[in-house]
C-alpha cells in the first residue's frame, strides 16, 4: 500500500504517538488514520523494533577506579582543602582555557613590546627636517605659532621632483650653507635646516611653526608652501598625534 | 533504608557529610557514563564528562530546587559539559587543520594505528557480560547511532536508552517540546534507514504491539 497526503502529514506523528506524547486529540486522530491505514501499522512498527532495539543496549560499562576518582573528588571539595581544590580545579579546567593561554601570553608580550616602542621617547639629537605638504597659511593660523621661530633657509621648487632625503643629508653637514639650488627639492616640501647651537629641539606640534622667513622659490612657480622653523632648546621628542616622526637621521617628517 | 534523591541532597546540604553526595554519585554515575558516552563518542571523554559533572553539581549543589528532578537536573549539567567537550574537539580538529604537516601526516597515522592495535591486543575486558554486550547487533545499533548528528543522537539517547520524557529532554537541552519531538522524529527516521537492511539480513520481526 502507498502513502497518501495523510500518511504524509501522519508521519511526523508516530513518533509521539509510539511514546505516548500527543495530546488527546492528535492521538485519536492518529489511532482513526492507523485502523484504515496498513502502510502507518507497518511504519509504526519499525519505530517500535528500533525503539525496541535501542531499549535493550546494555549501558557503556564504567571504567575502573573511576568510582574511586569520584570519591576522592568529593572528598577533597567536601573538605575545601587546597589540594582538593587544586585536583579538582585541574580535571574540570575547560579545554577553552588550556587552548587559549600560549595565546593569551602572546598578545600580552605583543603589547608589552608595542607599548614600550610608542611610549619611551627617542633622546637622539635631531639636525634637519623634512616637512612635506605644510600649508603655510594653515600654520599661521595656528594659535601656538610664537613657540617657534623662523630661522633657517627654506628652498622649494615647483619643478624636477629629485630626492629630498639626500639634500638633507648633505644639509645636516653643513648647516650653515644654504641648500646648493633651488631645482634640488620637490615641490610641496621644505627643507629645514637648524642651527647648530640647537642640538636638541623640542618638536611642537606643526600648529607651533609661525611664518616662514626666507623661502626661495623656483622663478617659474609661485610660492610653495613652504614653512622653515627653529624648534626651541631643552626638549627633544616627536609628537605622532600631530605627524611629526624623527627617521634615523634625525630628520623630521611633518604631515599635515 | 534506601533515601529519596532529595532527601539525600537535603542531608548533604545540612551536614555537609560527602557519605551523603556519593550515595548519590553512586546511583547516577553509570547512567551519566553511559549516556556521556553515546554522546560523545570516546571513553576518555566521557570519563571526563563524569568527573566535571559531578563536580559541578557539588559546587552547586545549593541552587538545586529539590521539588524537581534530581536526574533532569544532573543530566542537563552532562549535557552542557558534553556540548563543551564537543565544543572543544571542533576546536581542536580546526586548529590541526591549521597546523596540518603532510610529512608527519603518514607517522601519525601509523602511530594511531599502532596504537589501536595496543587497545584491542591489551584489551583487558573483566567480564563476560562486556564481550556479550559487543555482540554484533548492538555493534550495529552503536554505529548507527554515531551515524546520527549530535542534536538528534542526544535526544534518542536521552529518550530511548536513559527514559527522560519529551518535556525533562526539552530542559536537559534546553528546547521546546516542538524540537525534541522534531529531533527525536528525524533521528529515529535516520535509525530505521540504517538499522532495517540490518533487520530484515538477520529476519528480525517488528516487535508486537
Amino acid at each position: 500500500m502507498q502513502p497518501d497526503i495523510i500518511c504524509q502529514q501522519i508521519a511526523p506523528q508516530l513518533d509521539s504517538f509510539h511514546d505516548g506524547e500527543l495530546g488527546a486529540e492528535e492521538k485519536e486522530s492518529v489511532e482513526k488514520h492507523l485502523a484504515t491505514c496498513a502502510y502507518c501499522v507497518s511504519k509504526l512498527a519499525e519505530i517500535d523494533r528500533v525503539v525496541h532495539s535501542l531499549k535493550t543496549m546494555p549501558r557503556g560499562a564504567m571504567p575502573q577506579g573511576l568510582s574511586a576518582k569520584l570519591d576522592s573528588m568529593i572528598d577533597s571539595a567536601t573538605a575545601g582543602t587546597a589540594s582538593g581544590a587544586a585536583a579538582g580545579g585541574a580535571n574540570v579546567l575547560p579545554m577553552r582555557s588550556r587552548l587559549f593561554l600560549p595565546l593569551t601570553a602572546a598578545a600580552a608580550v605583543v603589547a608589552l613590546v608595542v607599548g614600550v616602542k610608542f611610549l619611551v621617547p627617542s633622546n637622539r639629537p635631531p639636525v634637519t627636517a623634512h616637512i612635506e605638504k605644510i600649508n603655510a597659511p594653515q600654520v599661521a593660523n595656528q594659535p601656538a605659532a610664537e613657540q617657534i621661530k623662523p630661522q633657517a633657509t627654506v628652498v622649494a621648487s615647483g619643478e624636477k621632483p629629485l630626492k629630498p632625503k639626500a639634500n638633507m643629508v648633505a644639509a645636516a653637514e653643513s648647516p650653515l650653507r644654504p641648500t646648493p639650488a633651488p631645482h634640488a627639492v620637490r615641490a610641496g616640501s621644505v627643507v629645514a635646516l637648524l642651527a647648530p647651537e640647537h642640538p636638541k629641539m623640542h618638536a611642537k606640534p606643526v600648529a607651533a611653526v609661525q611664518q616662514p622667513q626666507q623661502v626661495a622659490v623656483n622663478d617659474n612657480t609661485q610660492a610653495p608652501e613652504v614653512q622653515v622653523a627653529e624648534l626651541p632648546n631643552g626638549t627633544n621628542s616627536f609628537n605622532e598625534a600631530v605627524g611629526i616622526a624623527t627617521d634615523e637621521d634625525g630628520l623630521y617628517d611633518i604631515k599635515m | 533504608m534506601d533515601l529519596s534523591d532529595e532527601a539525600l541532597i537535603q542531608n548533604f546540604r545540612q551536614t555537609k557529610d560527602p557519605a551523603y553526595f556519593k550515595s548519590v554519585v553512586r546511583r547516577y554515575e553509570n547512567r551519566v557514563y553511559s549516556a556521556a558516552l553515546r554522546i560523545v563518542g570516546t571513553a576518555e571523554e566521557a570519563e571526563e564528562v563524569v568527573q566535571d559533572t559531578f563536580m559541578k553539581m557539588h559546587q552547586n549543589i545549593a541552587s538545586f530546587k529539590l521539588r524537581s528532578s534530581l536526574a533532569a537536573w544532573l543530566f542537563r549539567i552532562m549535557h552542557n559539559v558534553c556540548m563543551d567537550k564537543l565544543r572543544s574537539r571542533q576546536r581542536r580538529k580546526v586548529f590541526q587543520m591549521w597546523s596540518f604537516d603532510p610529512s608527519s601526516a603518514g607517522s601519525r597515522e601509523a602511530g594511531e594505528e599502532g596504537m589501536h592495535v595496543a587497545v584491542n591486543v591489551a584489551d583487558t575486558s573483566p567480564n563476560p557480560s562486556e564481550q556479550l554486550a559487543a555482540n554484533e547487533q548492538e555493534e550495529v545499533i552503536e554505529r548507527s547511532l554515531r551515524a546520527l548528528p549530535e542534536a538528534q543522537r542526544t535526544v534518542v539517547v536521552l529518550h530511548d536508552l536513559e527514559g527522560f520524557s519529551y518535556q525533562e529532554i526539552a530542559e536537559i537541552v534546553g528546547g521546546s517540546i516542538g524540537t525534541v519531538r522534531s529531533r527525536l522524529h528525524y533521528g529515529r527516521l535516520k535509525l530505521r534507514e540504517l538499522l532495517e537492511p540490518y533487520f530484515e539480513s538477520r529476519d528480525i520481526a517488528p516487535a508486537s504491539r
